[in-house]
């Protein structure tokens, strides 16, 4: 039986909020997600029209997450990927526990990749194709996140 | 730090953020908001006509991928009798097309050396669009950019392929001495890691002498990740399928592992980039308005960007270094001294066709009735058809909602739907509205890959037995869009079913692709491609009909055949990992045929959307291939009488 928009969105809204909260913090994630949408529904008219809507959903909420980094950081729009790497979503003083901190505080490629294969249990070549990169790559960020966080909690 | 460890702790980090995030936006808010700015371009290009491209993306998978073949520049012709075909027991004849002339001047019939052309292809290098990145950018020449129509169709006089397409559909070795098959040595299946090699021409230069070797295959590949991971890829796929590291070079040959079995491994390396002369950390810079240094028939010599009115123009000239030969004369390629094209948005800008300022007047710049063209016919220009592998198809809708449209809908008859088939005479209906009949889908797509299976539904005369044992009288609603070439189509399909005893209207409206998902259509037809070269994208392109693939390709509507469309879903799915040509043949033949027993879609006839235009006297050479979307594809062969 063929989904409706609205149910193929109820099915991906809580990926898409998280996924978009990881990117630039949970203050924007939901205009992230509705900005993502919008724009989606008028480009391609439905979402049911999408050859596979959770991995172009997730992956337009990546690009729209890296436009925000452009933003945040207040770079050129052509900034390095390690500029955008260095844009932090704000978390609000003393409202937040250390481990989410330190979490938040990976670069914000990292942070996908960790949520896409750690929280949501992509493989690898999964988390590429959401990321636009290749598999490898996810593993980079994923060792590089982990020696990151190993610095801070088992040291 | 373990790996329990630091999931453990990722999980908890995040688990604080996503309950400050909340549940997200509601649906109705979003679906009331205003329309978020549209970018244009990029991995996720928002293209205009919404839903109709939407589709449009899905059965363009299989990109277009264009090449230099070596072709015969074809002596003048009495194309006087345009002998439309009218038969189904052979392949569609596209390769004797149906041109026009009342004068053929007397011209030479072997091709000689020397003399320059101008061509007009459509295109659009002036204008600009909005990248991912939010930028605006002017049309970039560079084909693996995200760029426009007309940077394609450029560098395919220039930049060459490891292989190109034929008349027939095969694909055909260019740059490397073979196609990659598990017959021929290249393709290894060992368990689940298939290896494949491809091995350069020995013979292969780039024009400073440079031989083309398996790095520069290996070069391209990087070149390509690297673009894709910075979102200015043209195209990603297929080289998703080779698996990173495992690239192995050894001289002129590369060697890899696929990442998956997929057949569309035979469409790799369209473009191959010279490793020597190529800076990959300025590419997407460095090649915007000029080409880099050729291993094609021709060389880059001048761009003009021009303006919206003048279009742009590109010159190139013969590359001394070019290593082929026209195999039928056996003489050095390419035969032109030089080309320049004038790249136009449309006719409108002015072509000078009949000003003697172009020779030639290709791509699809001439609408399918001629225009203003069809005048210069009697003057000598010959005007030919062109068409791609679009073909029209009908589908029956048996889910539910075909009771919104069609309250008497017998769509569940299997006698019923082949009923249908047979009223729909597809020689009368191709005749009836000047296109080609569809004998079968692959045979579209691949020449020797025609079948038979969809010859069982030919005879009119089992209609009324067909009929007449069904519950109620036949009655029908076919849909589809609103396009002129639509409503001609579906109008004569549905007067053939209606003098067959099948009562049918029709409804044609502009948002047919935007409602289509909802499956409240009766019978509903629209075009759709068959696949572009190669028997890979017929396999691709038979997952459209599949229903189990759901929202990924949301047009196919006949799931409740249980038992069939699960069987039809098991054999895509092997064809689409299927490596062995042979078996990869029989497994389309079979979706095919069960596409055609149970009488749930049918491919009617082929499109022909554009005509080609050009002087004889000036330009020879031209050949029409459906399976390329730029005409450029063969101009090695080119020749100009004039020399």
């Amino acid at each position: 039986m063929v989904k409706t928009d609205r149910e193929i969105y109820e099915e991906l809204r809580g990926d898409l909020v998280r996924f978009a909260a990881v990117l630039v913090g949970p203050d924007e994630a939901s205009d992230v997600v509705s900005t993502v949408v919008t724009r989606t529904l008028a480009g391609k008219g439905s979402l049911a029209a999408l050859e596979e809507p959770k991995q172009y959903l997730m992956k337009a909420v990546s690009n729209e997450g890296r436009s925000f980094g452009r933003r945040s950081a207040r770079s050129a729009p052509l900034a390095s990927m390690e500029a955008l790497d260095r844009a932090e979503p704000d978390l609000a003083e003393g409202t937040y526990p250390d481990v989410t901190r330190a979490v938040m505080g990976l670069p914000a490629k990292q942070r996908a990749a960790v949520y896409l294969v750690y929280w949501m249990g992509l493989s690898g070549a999964e988390a590429s194709r959401i990321m636009g990169t290749r598999p490898a790559t996810v593993r980079r960020y994923l060792s590089l996140a982990r020696e990151k966080l190993k610095e801070q909690f088992d040291d | 730090m373990t790996d329990e460890r630091f999931s453990h702790i990722a999980r908890e980090g995040f688990d604080a953020v996503f309950a400050s995030a909340g549940p997200g936006p509601d649906w109705d808010d979003i679906i009331t908001a205003p329309p978020a700015p549209r970018r244009v371009g990029g991995p996720f290009v928002a293209l205009a006509g919404a839903a109709f491209l939407a589709v449009a993306a899905v059965v363009v998978a299989v990109l277009l991928a264009s090449g230099l073949g070596a072709e015969d520049p074809q002596p003048p012709v009495d194309t006087t009798d345009p002998s439309p075909t009218t038969t189904l027991d052979s392949a569609p004849t596209t390769t004797t097309p149906d041109a026009t002339t009342t004068t053929v001047p007397a011209i030479p019939t072997d091709p000689v050396a020397g003399g320059s052309v101008t061509v007009a292809l459509d295109g659009d290098l002036v204008n600009g669009f909005t990248d991912v990145d939010g930028e605006f950018r002017t049309p970039t020449l560079n084909p693996l950019l995200v760029g426009s129509r007309g940077a394609a169709a450029m560098a395919r006089l220039v930049i060459p392929g490891a292989y190109t397409i034929d008349e027939t559909g095969e694909i055909v070795p260019w740059l490397v001495t073979k196609v990659p098959r598990t017959t021929n040595g290249a393709v290894v299946v060992d368990g689940d890691r298939s290896t494949v090699t491809y091995t350069v021409r020995d013979d292969a230069v780039w024009e400073d002498g440079t031989p083309v070797t398996g790095a520069d295959l290996a070069f391209t590949y990087e070149l390509m990740a690297s673009l894709n991971e910075q979102g200015a890829a043209r195209a990603w796929a297929p080289y998703d399928l080779i698996e990173p590291g495992s690239i192995v070079v050894n001289g002129k040959s590369i060697s890899f592992d696929l990442s998956r079995p997929d057949p569309a491994y035979e469409t790799l390396f369209e473009y191959v980039v010279p490793a020597h002369l190529i800076d990959p950390d300025s590419f997407v810079d460095d090649w915007n308005d000029k080409l880099w240094p050729s291993a094609g028939p021709f060389r880059f010599v001048s761009f003009d960007r021009g303006g919206a009115e003048s279009g742009s123009t590109v010159v190139v000239d013969r590359n001394g270094s070019y290593w082929d030969s026209d195999p039928n004369t056996g003489a050095q390629l390419p035969y032109l001294n030089q080309v320049t094209v004038r790249i136009l948005p449309d006719v409108s800008a002015g072509v000078g066709f009949g000003s003697g300022n172009v020779d030639a007047v290709l791509g699809q710049l001439v609408s399918a009735d001629g225009g203003s063209f069809a005048g210069f016919a009697e003057d000598g220009a010959i005007l030919q058809p062109g068409s791609d592998t679009l073909f029209e198809v009908l589908l029956f809708n048996l889910e539910d909602g075909r009771f919104v449209t069609n309250p008497s809908s017998l769509n569940a008859e299997a006698d019923y739907r082949a009923a249908v088939l047979a009223s729909i005479d597809r020689i009368a209906l191709a005749s009836d509205v000047n296109r080609e009949p569809v004998r079968s889908i692959a045979g579209i797509a691949v020449d020797a890959a025609n079948h038979d299976a969809w010859d069982q539904h030919d005879n009119t005369a089992d209609v009324p037995g067909l009929l007449s044992g069904l519950p109620s009288d036949p009655v029908a609603v076919y849909s589809s869009s609103s396009g002129d070439s639509t409503i001609l189509i579906g109008e004569t399909a549905s007067n053939l079913m209606t003098a067959a005893g099948i009562v049918t209207t029709t409804n044609f409206t502009g948002d047919f692709f935007a409602r289509m998902p909802e499956f409240e259509y009766d019978l509903y037809a629209f075009r759709i491609f068959a696949g572009q070269g190669g028997l890979s994208g017929v396999a691709h392109q038979l997952a459209i009909f599949d229903p189990a693939a759901g929202t990924e390709f949301p047009i196919a509507a006949w799931a409740s055949l249980d038992e069939a469309s699960s069987r039809y879903s098991q054999v895509v799915a092997q064809a689409r990992a299927e490596l062995d040509q042979e078996r990869l043949l029989a497994l389309i033949i079979e979706a095919e045929q069960i596409l055609s027993d149970n009488a749930v879609v049918y491919p009617m006839v082929r499109k022909q959307p554009f005509m080609r235009a050009w002087w004889p006297e000036r330009i020879q050479g031209i050949a029409p291939n459906r399976h390329q979307q730029w005409d450029t594809w063969n101009a090695a062969t080119w020749w100009s009488p004039a020399g």
